[in-house]
């Protein structure tokens, strides 16, 4: 289920609250961690089980890796290595399987050597809702008590509701073990907090349905288009919706998981902070999905060696680094190349010091710049294929179609509402503070307004109709 | 080991303060609870105060039904949605706020110029990518199909309300057409593949300067536009060198100027329930409604011994079938009958003019043979938005584009004698209005025992006599639950004899069957 749906709104939420509440404090993990399956399982039961076993391998290797007695050393190394190695193979498989073999099948056909005798089913995996969120969580909680930068879990119980919580599940903030080891075992639960919990869930609910889902009709039209109808100005309006798309899409569901984590007692990472007021590419990668950032920064770039090793080194890792972020949201080659361009953007900029070629300019170019460098970079994400990005960004810089039927696409893109919530769009994000920064300090009216959100989000909810988080793909 | 607790990455910004008290929090969070409850909470109640007629969501989503548990939450969850009354009401509000404020639409509808409305999903189809590869090839291959057994296709693209008239959404001239850059492509390399296409758009372009061909807030052709495309469609079949050759019996009047009025589907798929009248008036328009002058009712568009099909969707419906709401008799296909001088073997469904339609004609018993011996031609009407959706938004709206397969008709142990109950009979014509002096009609029996031959299936298709020289026969008399010992040889091996009428059988008798003749009845 998704959290802007009738079924979890209006039954799910209150009940999980209802049983939570009502739950004694030792049971509060099991039932939260069995709310949370029950909310996993209705997108797929099947994708419990996968779920489980992920937990259950995990949780016995920290057993692995805090045991004592002989061999230790050797036995923690074995329990890490387990840990990485079944979380990625999961991943791996469900995520990379079928472009493994449709890449495979491709080379060999280019060599003349025929095609590869795979199992057929190896293209037709159905990948779990959330499987690149919570491997990623559960390998954390390996890594940090390796490094020692949190204890073992008390129980599986407690493991298993780290694992799941449905808040997060789904699609992020990706919480590391070593953040809420403490809260798992102990946590305050207070009307204040529970209010700004719900508060920051309705601002979010509101960026989704309110903000997100309009602007991503635009980008849906402009993208879809063909046949003669994408004009220049259609082109660059429909990747600048896109964008502002992805950023309300993402950030109203993280502030709906934050929101949700609080009203459970629960304190969860922060996961945006404006990232399109960044002057730079470097500085956009600290504002923008900043769990997933600082994961990749943690347990990959510094072992790697981070910058210590010379800045040829740091480049080749900071690339690594991107690649493979790229192709974490999705198996597809549009996604490694957009991870690698922001890649050799980030390698530019450390070359310069930190510091974009445009960095003398005044901030709002600044800013502009590197907007516009997002926004070439998103047609490449957005597009399901090269060819297709190509024909966008033809589109974008002048080759566009003047036939008949780019005036009946602007006719459907230009429209009243259509401009307005742009202009909102822009607004929220150039000319007012995040969430966060207007949450801050929690008035009357911010908590009267979350809830006013709240009601106009729900009833645009039920005219937009089904309505799925981008993030979910991934 | 180093229990140190390190929060590797940036913490929350700070939360300074919440600058109420608890009592207040308190109320914040009952109301929020109460707005998330009350609606579950209501609905649960009245729907367990029904009883077993009610359907609590809190009871049924333990009462799993589906095969599987994935099927139920998706049943279920489909279920809550669509029998919200909470949602339909809000919904219902914030559409009507949304055409107040903004003048929008929704999914399904878009609202134009003064009022015009126009179907999304047509819309799309003008603007998107088009369709895969397969799209054509189905077609050809159909076309195919059909020559191999001497049956001709032609295939009636229908254009859509934004072709015609794109100035009535946003800007352009009134004058101007908007076609698919790739469309003549398409249609070219259909005419290659033996296909015979007849387009309508040079028509409409011509004709929207006096006429209005579209209806303003429904997404179909005006009694006008359907009328032009019959004349042009009609001109085209009667140049083939077959036209000439074939019995042209029917003789029809029209009756003008007969008025209805109805609400478009672009304002029902608005669905501003109660507010409707606020923002459209009903759609009133004349209909001209194709009379025979034999029977004096509307012509026969289910004679399946007619030698032209006509496959179609809601465009050949409206007007033509009653249910849509247009009036009836004075559809696509009745002016088409009448300017051909023939009853046409109409297979219509609207929303399924790409598959459906084909798959009920090749699902026919002995299809095979019925399109080698007794057709000419299939003319093939459908709506363009059909034709150019891309593979995705086609799926989405239900179109399926699939080859169909033409029924040879196993002969299963005849000759065949058994005792049947009568469970279902098709419609006698009135021999006195016929005109023809021998009838039959289709008998549908529960098989109850096979005394000789072999018979596997439940049930039987049977033809009888139903009048011969204007007397009719006692088979006509059968009543239902009447029990008959029935002797029978396969009707293929008597159908060459025998004459095709009209109304021998009706949408309730089972057609999948392999049918029978009685030779003899006790």
């Amino acid at each position: 289920m998704v959290f802007s749906s009738q079924i979890f709104l209006f039954y799910f939420l209150g009940l999980a609250l209802l049983l939570y509440y009502a739950a004694p404090r030792f049971m509060k993990q099991g039932v939260l961690a069995l709310l949370s399956y029950v909310f996993y399982g209705w997108w797929n039961p099947w994708f419990t089980l996968l779920m489980l076993l992920s937990t259950v391998i995990d949780y016995g290797c920290g057993k692995m890796i805090t045991g004592g007695g002989p061999e230790r050393a050797r036995r923690r190394r074995l329990g890490l290595t387990i840990s990485v190695i079944s979380n990625l193979a999961l991943l791996g498989f469900f995520k990379y399987a079928a472009f493994a073999t449709e890449n495979i099948n491709g080379v060999m056909r280019w060599l003349g050597l025929g095609h590869a005798e795979l199992p057929p089913f190896l293209l037709e995996i159905v990948l779990p809702v959330g499987i690149s969120f919570y491997t990623f969580q559960s390998m954390s909680y390996s890594i940090d008590l390796y490094r020692g930068h949190a204890p073992p879990a008390r129980s599986f119980v407690d493991f298993a509701c780290y694992v799941s919580m449905f808040p997060q599940l789904v699609a992020g903030p990706i919480v590391r073990y070593g953040a809420i080891a403490t809260q798992l075992v102990e946590r305050r639960h207070s009307v204040e907090g529970f209010v700004r919990g719900l508060t920051r869930f309705n601002f979010g609910f509101a960026k989704k349905i309110l903000l997100a889902n309009p602007m991503g009709e635009i980008a849906d039209l402009c993208f879809d288009a063909g046949g003669g109808a994408l004009s220049a100005p259609m082109a660059w309006l429909g990747v600048t919706a896109f964008t502002f798309q992805i950023y309300f899409d993402f950030s109203g569901y993280s502030d709906m998981a934050v929101g949700l984590g609080r009203m459970f007692g629960f304190r969860l990472p922060e996961n945006f902070d404006s990232p399109y007021r960044s002057g730079s590419i470097t500085e956009f990668w600290g504002r923008w999905h900043i769990s997933l950032s600082s994961f990749l920064r943690d347990y990959l770039y510094i072992p790697l060696g981070g910058n210590r090793l010379g800045p040829g080194r740091t480049y080749v890792n900071l690339m690594v680094v991107m690649l493979l972020g790229g192709l974490w949201h999705g198996a597809a080659w549009t996604f490694l190349v957009w991870g690698g361009i922001h890649g050799a953007m980030l390698a530019l900029e450390r070359f310069m010091g930190k510091k974009p070629f445009y960095s003398r300019l005044p901030l709002v170019l600044r800013v502009g710049f590197t907007f516009s460098f997002l926004l070439i970079t998103f047609v490449i994400f957005r597009s399901d294929s090269f060819a297709e990005a190509g024909r966008y960004l033809e589109a974008m810089f002048g080759s566009g179609d003047s036939a008949p039927a780019a005036e009946l696409l602007a006719a459907q893109v230009l429209r009243p509402a259509n401009l307005f919530f742009f202009a909102i769009c822009a607004a929220g994000i150039w000319g007012v503070p995040n969430t966060v920064r207007i949450l801050e300090r929690l008035t009357v009216a911010k908590a009267a307004g979350g809830l006013i959100l709240f009601g106009l989000s729900t009833a645009m909810m039920f005219r937009q109709g089904f309505n799925p988080f981008l993030y979910f793909q991934f | 080991m180093n229990q140190k607790m390190k929060n590797p990455y940036r913490g929350e910004s700070g939360e300074r303060d919440v600058s109420f008290g608890k009592g207040t929090a308190t109320a914040f969070a009952a109301v929020f609870l109460i707005l998330i409850a009350g609606p579950a909470v209501w609905r649960n109640a009245i729907e367990l105060a029904k009883g077993n007629a009610g359907w609590a969501p809190l009871v049924e989503v333990f009462r799993v039904t589906q095969p599987s548990l994935l099927a139920h939450f998706t049943v279920f969850e489909e279920r809550l949605e669509r029998e919200s009354e909470f949602a339909a009401g809000l919904r219902r509000g914030t559409q009507a706020m949304m055409t107040r404020v903004f003048r929008e639409g929704n999914r399904r509808t878009m609202i134009g110029r003064d009022g015009w409305l126009f179907y999304r999903p047509a819309l799309d189809s003008l603007t998107g990518k088009g369709p895969g590869p397969e799209r054509a090839a189905v077609i050809a291959r159909f076309g195919e199909q059909l020559r191999e057994m001497g049956v001709e296709l032609i295939l009636v693209p229908i254009p859509t309300k934004p072709m015609v008239y794109p100035n009535r959404l946003g800007g352009g001239r009134e004058d101007q057409i908007v076609e698919r850059k790739d469309a003549e492509g398409f249609y070219d390399r259909l005419r290659a593949g033996g296909v015979q296409v007849v387009e309508l758009t040079d028509l409409y372009a011509a004709e929207k300067e006096s006429t209005e061909m579209y209806l303003k807030q429904d997404t179909h052709w005006t009694p006008e536009g359907l009328q032009s495309a019959a004349e042009l469609v009609a001109a085209h079949v009667k140049e083939r060198p077959w036209f000439e050759e074939l019995e042209a019996p029917l003789v029809t009047t029209v009756e003008k100027g007969i008025e209805v009025e109805n609400d478009g589907d672009g304002v029902r798929n608005l669905d501003l329930g109660d507010r409707t009248g606020a923002f459209f008036e009903r759609e009133r328009i004349t209909i001209s409604r194709v009379v025979d002058t034999r029977t004096k009712g509307s012509v026969a568009l289910n004679n399946v011994a007619s030698p032209i099909v006509l496959l179609g969707d809601s465009f050949t419906n409206i007007y033509s079938r009653g249910e849509m709401g247009f009036g009836a008799g004075a559809g696509f296909a009745d002016h088409l009958a009448g300017r051909l001088g023939m009853a046409l073997d109409v297979i219509a469904i609207n929303g399924q003019g790409t598959t459906a339609v084909r798959r009920e004609l090749a699902g026919r018993s002995y299809s095979a043979w019925l399109m080698r011996d007794k057709k000419k031609a299939v003319i093939w009407a459908i709506v363009e938005r059909d034709l150019f959706l891309t593979d995705a938004s086609a799926r989405a709206e239900g179109v399926v584009w699939e080859d169909v397969a033409f029924n040879e008709g196993a002969i299963e142990g005849a000759p065949l004698t058994l005792v049947g109950t009568v469970r279902m009979k098709s419609r006698i014509p009135d021999p006195r209005l016929a005109p023809y002096r021998e009838a039959f009609f289709a008998v549908e029996y529960t098989v109850e025992n096979v005394i000789e031959g072999e018979y596997n299936a439940e049930v039987i298709v049977v033809f009888h006599w139903a009048f011969r020289d204007g007397k009719m026969s006692e088979a006509s008399r059968f009543p239902v639950g009447a029990r008959k010992t029935l002797r029978l040889v396969p009707f293929h091996e008597r159908a060459d004899e025998l004459r095709w009428v009209g109304n021998t059988m009706n949408d309730s008798i089972e057609d999948n069957l392999v049918p029978y003749w009685a030779e003899g009845v006790e």
